[in-house]
């Protein structure tokens, strides 16, 4: 007994340590953000005074509110369609006993295996040929399509746990499709729901790629490229990166620590399937 | 009167599909079947001009140095992570479900790396190992200055270190994946191993291993597809160098199709990275599934 409470002490102080692999990259962030430019190229030295002039950098350099409002607006506008198609679709695939449906929910799984850089050559000219570049409107029908394998992936097997008497008694009283998924199916579904935005959000959020592709003008620009914008071929800015950084973390961050059961529980429904 | 009514249910059914289904396959579908098209000729992304060459550009793949590389290189990093980086996160979950007076802690700071973007963790990790970096400047504190390198900047350390950073970031992700597995298997199974005389190890290979096989074949899979893709990560951080050393799949496309205007060409290498993603996740599927436990 003696032994094992030994053992277990030694495991939670090795675990402890091993946390500080996180921990000490992240702090690192923090401290150098407010270092003045000679002290980051002293990695052991302290921040000696709150150093102020990286986040003026960033001000001054891109439009922070704008760039932030962005990122914000595509994140938004990206999951709402996003839900409500996915949701539309799932009822319908989840429901109606057809092979052709069977085909479809297939169609849409087997975007897991075609990867972004498969398509990303055709993509790119197919948004410029429906003149949305430099539209954040590109951005947004770019992540629904990416997302939709996904998220139809969750709400179909969630749909299929609900009871079909359910919808069945409404549609024999004579309650439209689209009302009895509103207004009777739709709601049940919160946990899906939620499994999907908690999920996609921070993939949204974080995109780099598809601004990167299709955006070019600065008042245009997501997060992701503020950052970029600061990075050089061989010599980066990190003062400003680090500075800039702090507020792409913060958002992400506080919605986990404030929704962890969530995205634990959302990833383990999102391995069930497969 | 029965019969329509059941029809017209359907027909609103498909009604419904379509929105998603038009974008699907306007953002995933076109793309990639025009890659196969582009793939015969030799656009080259701006001209008006297209011609075809039949399997020229697939032919000339096998020679370029610049794809062998990305190939080779996104090969071990899918098999690193499906092996490597899998193993650790199931290490870091059986560690984690044991009674730890912090686990909620443990389980959120691990996590949390995954919900950076590229265009942080490229910074940080581009800053520690840089040659001037924390990293060398902690081992030269411990009197291993002789060690001290460009991490990324070397041809021999810059692929495994693109490796461990993507670790960093994924291993927790992982582990509270397993640890959700772990604390599905009822503790009867390890009571009755118990009384049988079953050892610890023998309960692991026993009963924990055989249970865990969905969660096993999900991040197996999650792993090597996602190892396969890597792209931002040596795209942002290393530019596929030094030399070819960081090259992956997904870099060279990039290279290839917009800056060096070989649309064509870099489409045939899209094609066949596809028919490989998808014969390893069709396999990669079958063969872990069918060593599931059935319950």
């Amino acid at each position: 007994m003696e032994k094992e409470k030994r053992g277990s002490i030694l495991l939670e102080i090795v675990i402890l340590l091993l946390s500080l692999l996180v921990v000490v990259p992240i702090g690192y962030i923090f401290l150098s953000s407010i270092k003045t430019p000679a002290q980051i190229h002293v990695p052991l030295a302290m921040p000696t005074e709150f150093f102020t002039g990286n986040f003026e950098t960033v001000l001054r350099r891109v439009n922070l509110p704008r760039i932030y409002f962005n990122s914000v607006l595509v994140a938004v506008v990206s999951i709402f369609f996003l839900i409500a198609l996915s949701s539309l679709a799932s009822y319908s695939l989840a429901r109606a006993k057809n092979k052709m449906f069977t085909v479809i929910y297939i169609i849409f799984l087997s975007g897991f295996m075609i990867p972004f850089q498969s398509g990303m050559l055709p993509l790119f000219t197919l948004i410029r040929s429906l003149g949305l570049m430099n539209k954040l409107g590109a951005l947004n029908v770019v992540q629904i399509g990416t997302f939709l394998s996904f998220a139809i992936l969750i709400y179909t097997g969630f749909i299929k746990s609900v009871p079909r008497e359910l919808d069945q008694a409404a549609l024999i009283d004579g309650c439209g499709l689209i009302r009895t998924f509103v207004f009777i199916i739709f709601p049940l579904l919160k946990p899906a729901t939620v499994s999907v935005i908690v999920t996609t959000l921070v993939f949204i959020w974080n995109d780099f790629m598809n601004p990167l592709l299709f955006i070019t003008t600065t008042n245009k620009m997501t997060l992701t490229i503020g950052m970029y914008s600061f990075m050089g071929e061989h010599r980066s800015d990190y003062g400003p990166i680090f500075a800039l950084a702090i507020f792409a973390i913060i958002p992400p961050v506080i919605l986990f620590l404030s929704l962890q059961r969530y995205f634990y529980k959302g990833m383990v429904a999102g391995s069930v399937k497969g | 009167m029965k019969m329509s009514l059941e029809r017209k249910t359907m027909l609103g059914y498909f009604l419904l599909t379509l929105p998603a289904l038009f974008v699907f396959l306007m953002i995933v579908y076109y793309p990639f079947i025009n890659s196969i098209f582009y793939s015969f000729t030799d656009w080259s992304g701006i001209s008006l001009h297209k011609n075809f060459v039949g399997l020229e550009n697939y032919a000339a793949l096998p020679d370029d140095k610049l794809i062998k590389a990305g190939i080779w290189n996104t090969i071990l990093i899918g098999l690193y992570a499906a092996i490597i980086q899998n193993v650790l996160s199931l290490a870091l979950a059986l560690a984690l479900d044991s009674k730890l007076r912090l686990q909620g802690y443990y389980k959120a700071v691990f996590y949390i790396p995954c919900l950076f973007s590229i265009l942080i963790i490229s910074p940080i990790f581009g800053n520690i190992f840089q040659y001037s970096g924390l990293f060398n400047a902690l081992i030269s504190q411990i009197g291993f200055s002789h060690l001290a390198e460009d991490w990324f900047g070397t041809i021999r350390t810059a692929l495994p270190m693109l490796m461990l950073t993507n670790s960093w970031q994924w291993v927790g992700f992982g582990s509270v994946i397993y640890l959700a597995g772990l604390q599905s298997i009822p503790p009867d199974y390890y009571e009755a191993g118990h009384i049988d005389g079953a050892t610890k190890l023998q309960a692991f290979f026993k009963i924990t291993f055989p249970m865990l096989m969905p969660s096993v074949t999900i991040l197996t899979f999650l792993n090597l597809v996602n190892g396969l893709k890597t792209f931002e990560l040596p795209f942002v951080l290393t530019n596929g160098g030094p030399g070819y050393a960081t090259e992956t799949v997904g870099t060279v496309i990039y290279e290839l199709g917009f800056r060096q205007g070989k649309m064509g060409y870099a489409s045939a290498i899209s094609v066949v990275f596809f028919s490989v993603i998808a014969v390893v996740s069709i396999l990669q599927l079958k063969l872990t599934r069918s060593r599931e436990v059935e319950l």
